[in-house]
Parts: C-alpha cells; sequence; structure tokens
C-alpha cells in the first residue's frame, strides 16, 4: 500500500550507489597520505604560526599546534629530528617550522612533521592575551579584596556547561555522593566558537537574576587550550567580575590560567572540584547538627544537676547552722547549769561556815 | 533560609550551650535559652530537609551551533 510519505520510501529503496572501487577508510587515508608525501611542494615548507596546545611526550616527542587568525595545524617534533632540548618552545610562542607534511593515520589527520624550528617571538595572541590581561589588573579585576565569599549552604546552585558534556556528569556525581536533594538550575551553552562568549554571557546574567541562586559554577572539561580560549574574552572576563553572585570556575585545563580563572572567586581545577566547593556535605552539617543537639541536652541536663546540688548544699547549710545554733545554746544552757551548782555550793558552804561559828 | 540565617543559628546554639555551661544562669534564664536553642535547632534541621533535588533547565545555546 502507497504510504505517500517520503521518508517510508527512502527507507525502502536505498540509493543506488554503484561505484567502480569501494574504499576502506584506512585505504583511503593512506592514498591521501600518499599524494601528500609525493607532492614536491609539500616536501620541504616553512610554516609560520603561533604555538598552543604544546605537549613534550614521555618518549620524547613534541606535539603542539601551530596557529594564526583562522587555522590551526597539528605539528610533531619527533625526538630524534630534536639537535637541542627545545626548552623555549612554548604555548604563545611565533615560530617558524620546517619540515613536511604528512598524515596520521590513527586520525586521519595531516600534521606537518618538523626538522627544525626557529622562535621569532613572542605571538600575537600571546601578545594580545598579556595585554588583556595587564589591563584588567590594572582596573583591579583580579584583586583578592573583590572576590565574594563562596556560600556555605547555598539555596540553589547555578552550573553553565555544555549539554551532554562529561562535565555534567562529573558534576552530578558529586552532587549525588555530597547532597543528592541540592537544588540545581542548568543553564547549558556554547562553549567552542564565535557565539561561546555571548552564550556563556547570556547564561550568566539569567542565573544572576534567579534570586535563590547563591552561586554559580562555571564548568568545561578538558581540551585543547585553544578551546579555551573563550574564557579569555574580555566582555565574558569582566561580566564574571560584575556578577552579583560568587562563580567558582572548574576549567579542567591544568596547564594555563584562563583570564576567567583570575576574575572568578574561587578557582578549582576541574568540574568535580568545584562541584565540591560549591555543594556542601550534607551528612557532615547534618551530623554537626546532631551533636549541637546532644551537647545542648548534655548542658542543660548538667545545669539542672548542678542547679539541685546547690538547692541540697544550701538546705544542709541550714541544717548545719540549725544545729550549731541547737548546740551554742546548749553549751550556754550547761554553763547556766554549773553556775547554778557553783552558787549553791558556795552557799552551802556559807551555811555551813555559819551554823560552825555559831556553834 | 540563607547560608547565613543558617550559620547564624547554629553560631547562637553553641553560644546558649556555653551559657548553660557557666551555670550562672536563673532557672528561668536557662529554661528559656534551652527552648530557644531547641527551636534553632529545629529550624535548621527543616532547613536540610527543605531541598527537593529539584533541576532547572535553560537553554543559552548560540543560535549558530
Amino acid at each position: 500500500m502507497p504510504s505517500g510519505d517520503d521518508t517510508s520510501e527512502r527507507n525502502q529503496e536505498p540509493p543506488n550507489i554503484t561505484p567502480e572501487h569501494v574504499y576502506s577508510v584506512s585505504e583511503l587515508t593512506q592514498d591521501i597520505k600518499q599524494v601528500l608525501s609525493s607532492t614536491p611542494r609539500f616536501k620541504d615548507i616553512v610554516l609560520q604560526g603561533e604555538i598552543s596546545d604544546f605537549k613534550r611526550a614521555a618518549s620524547g616527542h613534541i606535539y603542539f599546534r601551530l596557529k594564526d587568525e583562522s587555522s590551526i595545524i597539528a605539528c610533531a617534533f619527533l625526538s630524534y629530528q630534536q639537535l637541542d632540548d627545545c626548552d623555549d618552545l612554548e604555548d604563545g610562542l611565533q615560530v617558524r617550522a620546517q619540515g613536511y607534511l604528512t598524515v596520521y593515520e590513527p586520525r586521519g589527520q595531516y600534521q606537518l612533521n618538523i626538522t627544525k624550528v626557529a622562535p621569532i617571538g613572542a605571538g600575537i595572541f600571546s601578545q594580545n592575551l598579556n595585554r588583556l590581561r595587564e589591563k584588567l589588573e590594572g582596573e583591579g579585576l583580579f584583586n583578592q579584596d573583590r572576590k565574594k565569599p563562596i556560600p556555605r549552604l547555598p539555596r540553589k546552585i547555578g552550573v553553565v556547561t555544555s549539554k551532554n558534556s562529561a562535565s555534567i556528569n562529573d558534576i552530578w556525581t558529586v552532587v549525588n555522593a555530597r547532597f543528592p536533594k541540592m537544588n540545581l538550575v542548568m543553564a547549558y551553552v556554547t562553549l567552542q566558537g564565535a557565539g561561546a562568549p555571548g552564550s556563556i554571557i547570556q547564561a550568566i546574567s539569567r542565573l544572576s537574576e534567579i534570586r535563590d541562586v547563591d552561586a554559580i559554577i562555571l564548568a568545561r572539561g578538558g581540551g585543547p587550550s585553544d578551546e579555551f580560549m573563550v574564557f579569555n574574552d574580555e566582555e565574558l572576563v569582566r561580566t564574571i567580575a560584575s556578577c552579583t553572585k560568587p562563580i567558582i570556575t572548574g576549567l579542567g585545563h591544568e596547564k594555563d590560567v584562563c583570564l576567567a580563572d583570575l576574575v572568578a572567586d574561587y578557582r578549582a581545577s576541574t568540574p568535580s572540584t568545584a562541584a565540591r566547593e560549591a555543594v556542601p556535605d550534607v551528612q557532615k552539617l547534618r551530623n554537626s547538627l546532631y551533636s549541637l543537639g546532644v551537647s545542648l541536652d548534655r548542658s542543660y541536663n548538667s545545669y539542672r544537676t548542678g542547679l539541685k546540688l546547690r538547692e541540697k548544699d544550701v538546705a544542709l547549710g541550714r541544717k548545719d547552722e540549725e544545729i550549731k545554733e541547737a548546740m551554742k545554746a546548749g553549751e550556754s544552757s550547761v554553763l547556766k547549769y554549773n553556775v547554778a551548782i557553783l552558787a549553791l555550793i558556795v552557799l552551802l558552804v556559807l551555811i555551813i561556815l555559819i551554823f560552825l561559828l555559831k556553834g | 533560609m540563607s547560608d547565613m540565617e543558617y550559620f547564624d543559628n547554629i553560631k547562637r546554639i553553641q553560644e546558649i550551650i556555653s551559657q548553660l555551661e557557666t551555670g550562672s544562669l536563673s532557672p528561668q534564664e536557662a529554661e528559656e535559652l534551652y527552648e530557644t536553642a531547641k527551636e534553632l535547632i529545629e529550624k535548621c534541621q527543616s532547613t536540610l530537609n527543605g531541598y527537593s533535588g529539584k533541576l532547572e533547565e535553560i537553554n543559552c545555546v548560540s543560535p549558530s551551533q
């Protein structure tokens, strides 16, 4: 029965592809590698650009990317090609690299295999970044005294990150372990490309308008350093600085500190550590509250016991006084009795003397 | 309850415990303070129990994505 539905028709009849040859992925990659290797102008070229994402492997090979305003090329400087220790190579350095183009087959990625490299000064990105850093520092945006304290018990936490990113799972794992019922507002943003700064700025602005959001996490998992350039955007840095809520950055890029990290109220090294900083351990809070309750009861009971003891002491003291007074009274009676006896004896002696004298 | 209010309450409870421990209060004062501290503990407990695990979502993804 004809359905009249384009989609179902497409599903029933696969496109008719009858090529002369079907490549496997490896075959095509090898072919491209062959073309690149056999093209004379790619056999010995000099490429100028700024180093980014610099890595030195345990094997001694050096990997980085050379970039300009609009493109990036992967580079490998294998250890046997390195004539010195290359200690001066680093991110942000402008270099001229000589080498040949090839394909790294496992990733199907073309790259420059370097035979010689010469630094020629700080790269334009690096210079611009340093200038911006100095400018913002001069305005006091990175000063410790303007950082807001991170609340110890936030009512809600805002999370700025990209949807379906690994950092979301990292944050949820921490939230579930520390405070499973913590209220969250997830603000999904674009973390790469030209639209990224605006997207993050919008998220921070919207979260800061929610009354009971008490802290904001800005998170991104690891990746090449170029992908972190968004966190050096001047407008974004100024938005973080002027945000009324404390912001914790958890940008998983250990090597470089972004300007967003410098201006944030707290810098954590990863999304997980950012979450640990923002989310309190509810069990610890409950335990501490329970201990306070126990201490309060103990103190009050001890107060009442003390009070009863004091009352008993007072009562005992009164009895003591009465006994003493009674004893004093008794002592005085004995004295009086003794005096009376003595008087009687004296009287008797006198009477006897009178009789004797008369007799 | 805000973060500040919760921890202010905790501080007040600790102060009351210290006051009770000095033993210099009148029985009426001690009883009143004890009841106050009990109420503050309950307030803090209800704050911790008041979280619901609510998850809200805002989409700020750039239109070019």
